[in-house]
C-alpha cells in the first residue's frame, strides 16, 4: 500500500510536469489549429536556460525558473512569427511539415553549438530536497515543491484565459478568427501571446524535469513533448482543462506501467491514446466538430 | 408502385424537433417541390431522404426496400441522387472526371483488372468517358470537360452538380436550391434545364426553391413546411391560395396583401 | 465529331518511358567507371527504397486526402517479417542464384502481404477519425508495432536482427521502384484511385455519389500498407540488419516530410522529395553537425515559400501514359520550380517591352 500512494506521487509529479507542456499543445492547437511540433523543444531550451542561468548568475531557482520561462517564452513567439505566420492561409499540412521543420531545426542548432552540444549536461541541483515521512511513505521537500508550483502556474494560466481581458481574446479566437478580427481584437498578437504562454509553461516544465532527470540532453524535447503531446490529445485536444487532466492522468499510469514492466511503460501512453482515441474520438474532455450539411 | 415513400420521419436535435412527421409518396416523373422559410427543416428532409441523417422515428422506403439505417451510398445504389445547398463538387479534379466518379456503380471491374489494364478495364473505361461526355453535352458543359471543376463560374458548377447526381443513374433526383445565387435570367435557363432533364431521363425529382416563381412554374405538386411540420400540400394553384401557406409566408396581419 | 477522344487533345509521347532504362543503365555505368563510389551507390539505393515508402503514403495523403503519419510500422513490419524468412526459413534452401532470388522475392511479397493485413487491422478502426486525429492514432499504432518488435523474443528484442543477407542490390531496387510507380499508376487511374481523389475533395460528395467511402478508405490505406512494406523488405537486406528504433517516429516524420518538400498529391514529386532529400544531408557531410540544420532550414524555407513543394502536382509523362498534362490541371499543379520558371518568364516578357 505505501508502495501504492509512492508510486502515485511520484506519478502526479510526473503528470503535472506533462500537463505543463500539454497546456501549450492545446492552446496553440485551440487557436490557430496546429499541432506545433516544435512546442517539446521550447521545454528543451527552457532546460538549457536554467542550467546556464545558474552556471552564469548562481544557484537560484526562482531566477532560473523565470529565466527559462521567459526565454523560451520569446522564442515561442518568434517561432510563431517566422515560421508559421506566413502559413496561416496554407493548407493545414503544409504548416505541420513547417512545425517538423522548426522542430528538427532547433534540436540540430542546439546540437551543433558548441557550448551545448550533443554530449549530455549534468543539470544543477537547485534546490535542496528534504525527505518527508508519513508512516511508511516518504516524500521530498520538492516533490512538492514541484506539484504545487505546477498547479499554481495551470491556475494562473486558468486565472488569465478565463478572467482576463487577454483571455477573452483568445478564447473569441479560437472560436472564430475573422469574426473576431471584425470586433477588433488584434489576432496576431492574440496569437503571440498564446504563444508566449504556451512556450513559458514549457519552459518552465523543462526545469521541473531538469530537477527530476538531472540528464539534460537536446532530445529531451522531443521526448518528452511526445508524452505530453499524447496526454493533450488523450484530454482532448484543444480543451485546457483537457490537457491537466490528460497529463495527470498519463504520468500515473505510465510510473504504473513502468513498475510492471519497462517496455509496458515505454508503449503505456500509445496504448491509451488509442483506446481513447477509438472510444472518445475527441478525448476527455474535447468536443467533436461535426460538418454541417 | 411507390418509388420513394417516406413516413412519418421526425428527426430531434438535442431535444430540438427539426422535422415532425413528414410524409412523402413520390410517383414515378413527378417534380414534387419542397418550400417553406428558412430554418423550416427543407434540407433535413433531404438529408434524411439521401441518408445523411438518420431520423430519430419514421421509415424511408425506396422501391421495396426499407432503408433504415443504411448509409448514404446505399441509398444511392438504389436510386435517389442529390445535389447540395452550397456546393459540394470534386474541387481540384477535371469536370469529366467529376462525373467519370459518380458513375461508379456501373463499373464491373474488379481490382486486379485495374492494376493490370486488362482489356475489360480499358473498355470499360472508354465507355465511362464517352457517356460522361454525352452527358456533360446535355449541360452545355462539353467545352469544359478538362477545367478543373472549381475553376468553373457559378452557374456551370451548379449545372455540374446536377449533371454529376445524373451520372449515377438514379430513379430519383433531388435538388437543393439550384437556383440560390441566381440571376433571373440564370433562373429562366434552369427552369429549361430542368424541363430537359425531365424530357431526357426517365427520372421524378424532389426540389428544394426559394425563387416562387420558379417553384409554382415547374412542380406537379408542392409541400410546404413550417418549423419542421408540413402546413400544405397540393397542386401549385392550390398551395398559393391556401391562408396557411400565406400566413407562414407573409404574417397574420396582413391576409389582405395577398 | 465521330468518335469521342476525351483528355488526349494533345499528342501522346512517350520519351518519357525512354527516362526509366537511361537512368538504370546511366547510374550502372556511372559507378561501373567509379565515378558514383561505393558509398553513394549505397545511398542512392537507400533514397530509392525512401522513395517507395513516400510514394505509398502519397497515396493515402495525397490521394485520399487522410492524414497518415506511421508509415514505419508498415515498413518494419515488412522488414523483420522479409527478414525472418530469408534468415530463418529459407536460408537453407538458397543453394544457386535463382533459387536464392526466388525465394528473396516470396519473401519480401510475404514482408509485404504482412504489413497489408497489419495495415488492415489498424486501418478498420483508425479510418473513422479524421485528420490530426487520424495522424496521431497512426502514429500511435506505429509506436506500439515498435514496442512489440522490442518485446518480441524471436524478433531479437531491443537488439534486433543481424546478420541478414545482403540480398537487395540496386537493379532489384529499381525494379521494384519502377513496379511501385505502375502498381500506384494502375491503382489511381481506376475507379480506386478516383473514388480516392473524391474522398479527398468531398467525403460527403463522395459517399452520395455511391462510393463506400470506408471501404475505399481502407483499400487505400491498405495498398499502401503492403507498397511500405515491400519498401521495408528491401530495406532490411540492405542494411543487413535491423532493430526497432530504425523504425521509430522520426523515420515516419522523415518519410512525410519526403512527400510534403517533394509535393503532395504526385507519386513523381514524393520520389523526387525522397532522393532529393536523402541526397541533401550527405552533401552536407561537410559540414559536420551544422548539416542537419542547413538540412531543417532547407525545408522550412520550401514550406514557406511554395506550400504545395518544391515539384507541385507534376506526374512523369510515364505516370499520365503519356499524355500531355491539360492547362487547367497544369496551372493548378505549379511547384516551387514551375514558380520559379513563370517568374523567369514573366522577367523575360518585361525585358522585351
Amino acid at each position: 500500500m505505501s508502495q501504492f500512494f509512492q508510486l502515485l506521487i511520484y506519478g502526479i509529479q510526473i503528470g503535472a510536469v506533462y500537463a505543463l507542456v500539454a497546456l501549450g499543445y492545446t492552446m496553440v492547437y485551440g487557436i490557430v489549429d496546429l499541432i506545433n511540433f516544435a512546442h517539446g523543444d521550447f521545454l528543451m531550451l527552457g532546460a538549457y536556460t536554467a542550467f546556464f542561468t545558474c552556471m552564469f548568475m548562481g544557484n537560484h531557482f526562482i531566477i532560473c525558473l523565470l529565466m527559462s520561462m521567459l526565454v523560451a517564452g520569446v522564442i515561442g513567439i518568434i517561432t510563431d512569427r517566422i515560421a508559421y505566420k506566413p502559413m496561416r492561409n496554407q493548407p493545414k499540412l503544409s504548416a505541420l511539415i513547417t512545425a517538423l521543420g522548426v522542430s528538427t531545426f532547433i534540436q540540430n542548432f542546439c546540437r551543433a553549438l558548441p557550448f551545448i552540444g550533443p554530449i549530455p549536461k549534468a543539470f544543477p541541483t537547485l534546490i535542496e530536497s528534504k525527505n518527508i515521512a508519513i508512516g511508511d511513505i516518504t516524500i521530498t521537500t520538492t516533490q512538492i515543491l514541484l506539484i504545487v508550483l505546477a498547479l499554481a502556474l495551470m491556475l494562473g494560466l486558468n486565472f488569465i484565459v478565463n478572467r482576463t481581458k487577454v483571455g477573452r481574446g483568445m478564447r473569441s479566437v479560437s472560436m472564430d478568427r475573422d469574426a473576431s478580427a471584425l470586433m477588433g481584437i488584434n489576432i496576431n498578437r492574440t496569437i503571440a501571446i498564446t504563444f508566449f504562454i504556451g512556450a513559458a509553461l514549457a519552459g518552465a516544465g523543462g526545469v521541473f524535469y531538469g530537477i527530476m532527470y538531472p540528464a539534460l540532453e537536446v532530445s529531451i524535447g522531443s521526448f518528452l513533448g511526445n508524452k505530453a503531446f499524447i496526454a493533450a490529445v488523450v484530454g482532448g485536444i484543444g480543451s485546457i482543462k483537457g490537457a491537466m487532466w490528460g497529463g495527470m492522468i498519463m504520468g500515473v499510469i505510465e510510473v504504473f506501467a513502468t513498475n510492471i514492466n519497462a517496455d509496458l511503460g515505454f508503449g503505456v501512453a500509445y496504448l491509451v491514446l488509442i483506446i481513447i482515441l477509438l472510444f472518445k474520438p475527441a478525448g476527455l474532455f474535447g468536443k467533436l466538430v461535426t460538418e454541417k450539411v | 408502385m411507390t418509388l420513394l415513400k417516406a413516413e412519418n420521419l421526425s428527426i430531434e436535435f438535442g431535444g430540438l424537433k427539426a422535422v415532425q412527421n413528414f410524409n412523402l409518396d413520390l410517383k414515378e416523373r413527378e417534380l414534387l417541390a419542397i418550400i417553406g422559410p428558412n430554418g423550416a427543416g427543407k434540407t433535413t428532409i433531404f438529408n434524411m431522404l439521401t441518408g445523411i441523417y438518420r431520423p430519430t422515428h419514421g421509415t424511408v422506403t425506396i422501391g421495396d426496400t426499407v432503408m433504415n439505417g443504411m448509409r448514404s451510398n446505399k441509398f444511392t445504389e438504389h436510386g435517389i441522387a442529390r445535389t447540395f445547398q452550397n456546393i459540394r463538387l470534386f474541387g481540384s479534379v477535371s469536370v469529366l472526371d467529376n462525373i467519370v466518379i459518380a458513375m461508379e456503380l456501373q463499373v464491373k471491374y474488379k481490382l486486379a483488372d485495374a492494376l493490370l489494364r486488362t482489356k475489360r478495364f480499358r473498355r470499360q473505361e472508354e465507355d465511362f468517358r464517352n457517356q460522361a461526355m454525352e452527358l456533360l453535352k446535355v449541360f452545355h458543359l462539353e467545352d469544359k470537360a478538362e477545367y478543373l471543376a472549381k475553376n468553373l463560374p457559378y452557374g456551370e458548377q451548379r449545372r455540374l452538380e446536377i449533371a454529376r447526381a445524373l451520372a449515377t443513374n438514379p430513379k430519383i433526383l433531388c435538388l437543393d436550391e439550384p437556383a440560390a445565387g441566381m440571376n433571373p435570367s440564370e433562373v429562366e435557363d434552369l427552369v429549361q434545364l430542368i424541363g430537359e432533364i425531365r424530357k431526357r431521363f426517365d427520372i421524378s425529382i424532389i426540389l428544394i426553391e426559394h425563387h416562387m416563381n420558379m417553384v409554382m412554374a415547374i412542380a406537379d405538386r408542392i409541400k410546404v413546411i413550417e418549423f419542421g411540420v408540413t402546413i400544405a400540400e397540393g397542386r401549385p394553384e392550390e398551395v398559393q391560395n391556401d391562408p396557411k401557406v400565406i400566413e407562414a409566408y407573409l404574417g397574420k396581419e396582413e391576409d389582405d396583401v395577398c | 465529331m465521330g468518335k469521342l477522344k476525351i483528355g488526349q487533345k494533345g499528342k501522346k509521347s512517350y520519351v518519357s518511358y525512354l527516362m526509366i532504362p537511361a537512368v538504370f543503365f546511366g547510374v550502372v555505368l556511372l559507378h561501373q567507371a567509379g565515378i558514383i563510389n561505393a558509398y553513394w551507390y549505397q545511398i542512392i539505393q537507400l533514397a530509392s527504397i525512401n522513395a517507395i515508402v513516400a510514394m505509398s503514403l502519397n497515396l493515402v495523403n495525397g490521394m485520399t486526402g487522410q492524414f497518415s503519419l506511421g508509415q514505419a510500422g508498415f515498413m518494419s513490419v515488412g522488414a523483420y517479417t522479409a527478414a525472418m524468412m530469408t534468415k530463418l526459413v529459407f536460408s537453407g534452401y538458397m543453394g544457386n542464384i535463382f533459387a536464392t532470388y526466388g525465394l528473396f522475392l516470396v519473401s519480401l511479397i510475404l514482408g509485404a502481404v504482412m504489413a497489408a493485413i497489419i495495415g488492415l487491422l489498424i486501418g478498420i478502426p483508425s479510418l473513422r477519425l479524421k485528420g490530426d486525429y487520424l495522424a496521431i492514432i497512426t502514429l500511435g499504432f506505429s509506436e506500439i508495432i515498435r514496442v512489440l518488435w522490442r518485446v518480441f523474443p524471436w524478433a531479437g528484442k531491443a537488439k534486433g536482427l543481424n546478420g541478414i543477407q545482403n540480398l537487395s542490390n540496386f537493379s532489384i531496387i529499381f525494379i521494384s521502384v519502377i513496379f511501385v510507380m505502375i502498381l500506384l499508376r494502375n491503382f489511381t487511374n481506376s475507379k480506386y484511385g478516383r473514388g480516392c481523389m473524391a474522398i479527398r475533395e468531398n467525403e460527403l460528395a463522395a459517399e452520395t455519389m455511391g462510393i463506400d467511402t470506408t471501404k475505399a478508405k481502407i483499400k487505400s490505406f491498405v495498398f499502401a500498407a503492403f507498397i511500405a512494406g515491400l519498401g521495408g523488405g528491401l530495406y532490411a537486406h540492405l542494411m543487413m540488419f535491423i532493430n526497432p528504433e530504425m523504425f521509430n517516429q522520426i523515420k515516419s516524420t522523415d518519410m512525410l516530410m519526403y512527400l510534403y518538400a517533394g509535393g503532395v498529391g504526385s507519386y513523381s514529386s514524393a520520389l523526387l522529395g525522397a532522393l532529393i532529400f536523402t541526397f541533401l544531408p550527405e552533401f552536407l557531410r561537410f559540414m559536420g553537425e551544422w548539416r542537419l540544420v542547413i538540412f531543417a532550414l532547407v525545408l522550412i524555407l520550401i514550406m514557406l515559400n511554395r506550400p504545395k513543394g518544391i515539384f507541385g502536382k507534376h506526374e512523369f509523362g510515364f505516370m499520365r501514359f503519356g499524355q500531355p498534362e491539360s492547362i487547367h490541371q497544369k496551372a493548378d499543379n505549379g511547384g516551387l520550380l514551375s514558380g520559379l520558371a513563370q517568374k523567369l518568364r514573366q522577367k523575360k516578357t518585361a525585358e522585351k517591352a
